[in-house]
């Protein structure tokens, strides 16, 4: 996110109509984005991207500068986006656990056969193992390596927007991705052993 | 055989290495999602339309409290005004009563509203 955070910041406390949108069109697809790689559907993400931006025009007032802006965004938009995953989740708890193995067995996870077919539909394919497998972690290595992946924050900057030491992301993005390792394996294994299943 | 079943066994491992391998470098490759255009104007629609609503929040909270303040107000005066309603009744009624007296009986008070006569005395 490139723009003059504490001019803008001056500028939005003081109501000034034309820095939100400044701020909105400096950062739209990094809110988006972040959205997006939980949500994984774009009318959503757009939702949320929306109520993210309204949020910060609502409290920007209280924005003392402590941290900066964009950590403050990022922050927002992880929140609002794992609490959509929540609440998508409870209104799904009536499937039972069963239901959802199966589908995923059915729905989710490409068989071996089309993988081989055409190289996009391959390099789709894998995409959405990953994004499958990266779903299927822990909450806060979710975060990280969204963070540091799709977004392409540092280490750094991933601490300050969870609130954790830098040590402590190096180490959850370490155990993130020895996770998804043994994950992916374990999913093409299973590929393997039983094309038809899948 | 066993050396047909090796050589599957191994074709089977490379083929999951490879599709691991590729799957985690699209890690480092994930793509990156961008809104739909007219994101701002959507997003101030939004925020325009959130503005009225809160507007309209606030005036029902006025209307509330003026109720609210109001009600005690408008039952004292609609009990003043039964009061009010109740008493001319119970004149008009008295004088009914009077009336019926005077006719059925003769009973009546004198023209004249002096009782006493002052002058005599």
């Amino acid at each position: 996110m490139s723009f003059d955070e504490p001019k803008i910041i001056k500028q939005l406390q003081s109501g000034d109509k034309r820095a939100f949108r400044e701020l909105v069109e400096a950062t739209q697809d990094h809110v988006y984005n972040t959205c997006f790689s939980f949500v994984k559907n774009k009318e959503d993400a757009e939702d949320i991207a929306q109520q993210v931006f309204i949020e910060v025009l609502r409290n920007v007032h209280k924005f003392r500068g402590d941290a900066k802006l964009s950590t403050w965004m990022y922050r927002i938009a992880v929140n609002r986006s794992l609490n959509h995953l929540k609440s998508v989740k409870r209104h799904h708890k009536v499937q039972s656990l069963d239901e959802m193995v199966e589908n995923k067995r059915m729905k989710d996870i490409p068989s071996t056969e089309d993988n081989l077919q055409d190289p996009e539909d391959e390099h789709t394919q894998r995409l959405e193992v990953l994004q499958k497998t990266i779903e299927s972690l822990p909450e806060n290595q979710k975060i990280a390596i969204t963070l540091n992946n799709f977004e392409n924050l540092s280490y750094q900057e991933v601490a300050d927007v969870i609130g954790i030491s830098l040590s402590a992301v190096t180490a959850l993005i370490n155990r993130a991705k020895v996770n998804l390792r043994k994950k992916i394996i374990e999913h093409y294994k299973k590929i393997e052993k039983d094309p038809q299943g899948f | 055989m066993q050396k047909q079943e090796k050589a599957m066994r191994k074709t089977a491992k490379n083929k999951i290495d490879n599709d691991v391998l590729k799957t985690l470098d699209l890690l480092e490759d994930l793509t990156q999602e961008k809104v739909r255009h007219g994101f701002y104007q959507r997003l101030n629609y939004q925020i325009e339309h959130l503005e009225e609503e809160q507007e309209i929040a606030k005036v029902s909270v006025f209307t509330r409290v003026i109720r609210l303040a109001a009600t005690p107000a408008l039952a004292a005066a609609c009990i003043a005004l039964g009061i009010f309603i109740g008493l001319g009744t119970a004149d008009i009624k008295t004088d009914d009563y009077v009336d019926t007296l005077v006719k059925t009986y003769g009973i009546g008070l004198p023209e004249t509203p002096q009782l006493f006569n002052t002058e005599s005395q």
